[in-house]
């Protein structure tokens, strides 16, 4: 299942328990991101007790995007009970500094840069 | 009770504990985006200053001011055509060492872009030590005036090149330096022209290759120019006529004209720092503005006296 998301698409990936973020994530503000929302908070609990967010292939999120990443990353440490993984990569500059940051907003998360 | 106070309290301390780690990561992220941003907009203005160089300013102002697509694509327009080319210069080159000639050849070329900017000019290309230039596109003003500008820079640029003689000829050029012009002036296609990768703005057609051959037929040291330059010309302009010319696969002989100079006659300068005076298309008039009471208490008397004369003149002829 594929969300399009502006010049983004938002996949899950039943295979690797993973949603999967590609392309230039840039829409207009928390408005338009709530479908991003939607769809991570409907397809995050797939996978019973853990998740996958992979964002490997996404080259640009802007401060929209990563608030509403960010609030559902919040929301999982609320829920509990999921342990979820966040891969990213060293190759794309806006990851090495923004996704170590998401430990900070749950020291439960496993990071792995490539 | 207390434990339940205690525990929303530090239900509180939590979530705001929260909202400060996603306030410091949504600023931190904005901060690397900014910073980012920032650098590539200093990458694009070093791309612009080098593309700078490789392009007319009218050019660089028309791809890079309104931010259109360069597409192949070509209009009908009508043009004044310059060229000029190094008299022997591949005797010039067999003589001189490579690396003198290469720092020669730069620095006349420098100063012959120059005068084209100057003067509003687009250059078309460099080919080896020939130059091409031509008036009308991509900023258009008149017919009448890309002619005149063009050969005002064809002047001035004779002007330079027997400044640059000297200098070549002290640095043991025997030569010297002398330059052939030719002006031309007619409909051309102008446009982009080649492939979807590699493209050249340029202007074809028979236009293009009679202003090239005026140039070849111009003497050592002169701009020969045809007469429908010549009659877009106001008549500053001191030319001779030359000779008629056949040119393959031109149906009819061109007349050739020499450019000689440009002659700021005393009845111009005048007009051009008289306050109550306008130039016009047929010359001159009064200011529209003026009135007779303002005509009568002119305090320059020299002004007002040089303008009733001019009038005068001009009622005369």
């Amino acid at each position: 299942m594929t969300l399009k998301a502006g010049d983004a698409e938002v996949t899950l990936d039943e295979n690797s328990s993973s949603i999967k973020f590609s392309g230039s994530m840039r829409l207009a503000n928390m408005k338009e991101y709530e479908q991003v929302a939607d769809f991570l908070k409907e397809h995050g609990n797939t996978f019973d007790d853990s998740l996958v967010l992979d964002f490997e292939n996404l080259q640009f999120l802007n401060s929209s995007g990563i608030t509403t990443i960010s609030l559902f990353i919040l929301n999982c440490k609320k829920n509990g009970g999921l342990e979820l993984t966040v891969k990213g990569s060293n190759e794309v500059s806006w990851q090495q500094k923004s996704l170590s940051n998401f430990k900070k907003l749950w020291p439960n998360i496993k990071l792995e840069m490539n | 009770m207390d434990n339940i106070q205690q525990w929303d309290k530090q239900k509180l301390i939590d979530e705001v504990n929260d909202l400060k780690n996603l306030y410091e990561t949504i600023a931190e992220h904005s901060s690397v985006m900014e910073n980012e941003l920032e650098l590539k907009n200093r990458d694009i203005s070093n791309l612009i200053n080098q593309l700078k160089k490789y392009l007319s300013p009218q050019l660089f102002e028309s791809i890079v001011g309104n931010g259109q697509e360069v597409t192949l694509s070509y209009k009908r327009k009508f043009l004044t055509i310059f060229f000029s080319d190094i008299v022997s210069f591949t005797e010039i080159s067999d003589r001189t060492d490579p690396e003198v000639l290469s720092d020669l050849l730069n620095g006349y070329l420098n100063d012959m872009a120059l005068i084209a900017h100057k003067h509003g000019g687009t250059i078309d290309k460099f080919i080896g030590d020939a130059l091409m230039v031509f008036f009308g596109d991509p900023q258009f003003i008149n017919d009448k005036q890309h002619a005149e500008d063009c050969c005002a820079m064809a002047i001035e640029m004779q002007v330079k090149c027997q400044e640059i003689d000297k200098k070549w000829k002290n640095k043991g050029i025997e030569h010297g330096l002398k330059a052939r012009m030719g002006i031309h002036s007619g409909y051309c296609t102008v446009g982009n022209f080649g492939s979807e990768n590699r493209m050249d703005y340029t202007i074809i057609g028979g236009n293009v290759n009679i202003a090239s051959r005026l140039e070849s037929l111009a003497k050592p040291g002169s701009i020969f120019i045809s007469s429908v330059t010549k009659n877009l010309l106001s008549p500053t302009f001191n030319t001779s006529f030359k000779q008629k010319l056949e040119i393959r696969g031109i149906h009819f002989p061109v007349e050739v004209h020499e450019l000689n100079s440009i002659g700021h006659s005393k009845e111009k300068l005048l007009l051009e720092n008289n306050p109550y005076l306008q130039i016009t298309e047929n010359g001159f008039a009064f200011k529209e503005n003026i009135s007779f009471s303002e005509l009568q208490s002119i305090s320059n008397r020299h002004h007002l006296t040089t303008a009733l004369e001019l009038l005068l003149q001009k009622i005369k002829l």
